[in-house]
């Protein structure tokens, strides 16, 4: 059974933001929200620092804390390792929200606008808002789903195939000849926060 | 410069270049064709340049009749200090111009806020047009300042370009990778009562009775940005005798390229023609024996030229000859002479990779990833320096230069920075209320930058860009 995960190469990202804006494209997400989502921080003092790009994404746990916490049964893993929210069950009560480690859910209580309050929705601003109900919706949790509805047309996610330096490895982490769990492997391959032992099947390659 | 001096430059086993300086055009057109030759002396001659004069051999310097001079400037390939002098007029009347500004047509762009102070780029330059009108996505701090008439633009999804990757080369195939010709066309009707400036020109023109000369400025400029002449039959009637539409001239312009098989509508099918790149273009320099010149003798020459040109106006000293050169050299600039210890602080402007220029500040989009990081709306500063200044992260902070100008931002404190400059990001800070996105984010650097000739280099007329200022909290 295929049981998808991503791989995210550190040496490779140089904090583009091309996984963000194809996130935000592709799936619709209102202001303030970023299913994927770029940290960029510093180490090491002038003259020797280095800027890292950090891409962060929900991790798709294989033990995720939102899931045990949601008093709906709303949040669900799929047997193939997708972490999923039925917005139909889910109750908004963001318990989920608390529980996440990684900071990876969102609970839209209201749409906003990009524009100051006062304007009218912009004609790309209705047809936002309305491909995000149909799919999420405003009082209910939300999160990223490694792009399902693109993965069943045999596509890899919006963040992966945007990235112009294939920073991105998507693929199959249970059947270990796949490219991102060679990579894994072979590179020292490491996860956020092991000890919290939600097992994220995200994983990341080091910086250097 | 040193891969040059060793013959280690885009050959076999060499560092390649960006943008490969040879095309040898798809088989069966043999377009774009673009080839470096040399030259008596056995320098380098461009096969394709993206402006309007080669970079070598120089042109020669001609008595001005451009409203900028710059026809007497061969090493240089735009010059603002002219234009925004207070004095403009003076100036052009002691070369002898004979005209004066009238009609200023805006294409897509800002340019009182990507030119340099705001205040002096509009006051002594775009304000001596007696009628402007301006073509634009956005309204923008130029129409809001000096517009007459504002004529909705369509955006590139809604329109035609014949021609993306050409002729830039940056946005050329790297390597061995195939050559790539890619159009840009509508997805969508334009909204509104947008329309593509190419139509509108073609309308204005035909009105103006004016369209063969348009025409004939169209097949003029196709041979030199796209790699070729067009075949007779493929070129547009100059006698006016036809009304060529906007698309008509895209499906000239990519069957002349490629071929009557790969017309227009083979372009809205896939919206890319690729074709195997030669040897001869990757490793160029193996079979163009020319010489890239790492000293500049004909800057010389040049200078001298010039020179007697402008004495023949009386203007000898109309900028410092000394800086014509054959060897790069630095001269400090005024930022760097500047002796006052008030001003004890470098700033310099840097691109944000989430915006091009000014206009890209306006999208929601990106406008909420700027929020998002760290650098590209704050002012950078390094976190020893700000804590010796007694300024602390997030601090509204004013940056004000010698001469008086000042622009406000907020501080982001940072390792990464030299301690005695400040970072600013992108053409931001946007003043107008028709971008209210826009507005109010960032810092608009360029009203530090000093537009005379004191911040003028001399040989490329570029404006100095770095810039002394203090910094001090704001209220």
């Amino acid at each position: 059974m295929t049981r998808y995960g991503m791989v995210i190469d550190l040496k490779r990202c140089y904090g583009c933001y091309a996984c963000v804006m194809s996130c935000k494209v592709k799936n619709h997400t209102p202001p303030g929200v970023f299913w994927a989502r770029l940290l960029k921080g510093e180490t090491g003092t002038f003259p020797n620092t280095v800027r890292q790009a950090l891409p962060v994404l929900c991790f798709q746990c294989d033990e995720p804390s939102c899931l045990t916490v949601c008093p709906t049964g709303a949040t669900i893993k799929l047997d193939n390792g997708i972490v999923i929210v039925d917005k139909d069950k889910c109750i908004g009560c963001s318990y989920c929200k608390m529980a996440c480690p990684y900071g990876a859910r969102y609970l839209v209580e209201e749409w906003q606008s990009y524009f100051p309050e006062g304007l009218p929705l912009t004609e790309l601003e209705v047809m936002q808002r309305q491909l995000w109900e149909e799919k999420s919706g405003v009082g209910v949790s939300t999160k990223c789903d490694f792009c399902r509805d693109r993965l069943e047309e045999g596509r890899d996610p919006a963040c992966v195939n945007a990235c112009p330096a294939n920073a991105r490895i998507f693929g199959d982490l249970d059947d270990p000849y796949s490219e991102p769990s060679q990579l894994i492997k072979k590179s020292r391959g490491f996860v956020l926060h092991p000890e919290l032992g939600n097992k994220p099947r995200v994983y990341y390659l080091p910086p250097r | 410069m040193i891969n040059h001096v060793l013959g280690a430059a885009d050959t076999y086993g060499a560092a390649l270049g960006l943008g490969a300086a040879v095309c040898s055009g798809y088989e069966g057109t043999k377009k774009p064709l673009q080839k470096p030759y040399p030259c008596p002396d056995g320098l380098m001659v461009a096969g394709a340049w993206v402006y309007d004069h080669l970079p070598y051999p120089l042109h020669e310097p001609r008595p001005p009749t451009r409203l900028d001079l710059h026809d007497m400037f061969p090493t240089s390939i735009y010059n603002a200090f002219t234009i925004c002098d207070p004095r403009w007029f003076e100036i052009l009347e002691r070369f002898k111009i004979p005209y004066r500004p009238d009609v200023m047509i805006n294409f897509g762009s800002n340019s009182v806020m990507t030119m340099g102070n705001a205040e002096v780029v509009t006051e002594n330059f775009l304000k001596k047009f007696g009628f402007v009108f301006s073509f634009q996505l956005y309204i923008t701090e130029f129409e809001d300042a000096v517009a007459d008439i504002i004529l909705p633009d369509a955006c590139y999804l809604e329109r035609f370009t014949p021609a993306v990757s050409f002729p830039s080369t940056f946005s050329h195939p790297q390597g061995e990778d195939d050559w790539g010709w890619t159009i840009r066309q509508p997805v969508v009707k334009p909204l509104y009562e947008r329309r593509d400036f190419n139509e509108v020109m073609l309308d204005i023109c035909k009105r103006l009775g004016i369209s063969g000369k348009y025409f004939k400025g169209l097949n003029d400029s196709i041979p030199i940005r796209y790699g070729g002449p067009m075949r007779p039959e493929n070129k547009l009637v100059e006698d006016g005798s036809v009304d060529h539409s906007w698309e008509d001239i895209c499906d000239r312009l990519v069957r002349d390229r490629f071929g009557n098989e790969h017309d227009l509508e083979y372009f809205k099918k896939r919206g890319l023609f690729t074709w195997p790149k030669q040897k001869e273009d990757v490793y160029w320099k193996w079979f163009h024996p020319v010489r890239v010149p790492v000293y500049f003798e004909y800057f010389i020459d040049g200078g001298e030229k010039i020179t007697k040109l402008c004495e023949s106006f009386g203007a000898h000293d109309f900028l410092d000859w000394s800086r014509f050169k054959a060897l790069p050299d630095w001269y400090p600039c005024p930022t760097h002479t500047e002796d006052n210890p008030e001003y004890d602080m470098y700033t310099f402007y840097w691109r944000a990779i989430l915006h091009c220029n000014s206009l890209t500040q306006q999208n929601p989009w990106l406008d909420e990833l700027s929020a998002e990081d760290p650098y590209v709306y704050g002012l950078q500063m390094h976190r020893d320096t700000a804590r010796e200044k007694g300024i602390a992260e997030g601090d509204k902070v004013w940056l004000e230069n010698p001469e008086g100008n000042k622009v406000r931002g907020w501080v982001t404190l940072t390792d990464g920075i030299e301690p005695h400059h400040i970072a600013v990001a992108a053409v931001a800070g946007h003043w107008t209320d028709y971008q209210p996105i826009a507005k109010d984010k960032g810092t608009f650097f360029n009203d530090l930058v000093v537009m005379d000739k004191a911040h003028t280099d001399p040989l490329t007329l570029n404006q100095d860009i770095c810039c002394r200022v203090k910094i001090y909290k704001a209220d």
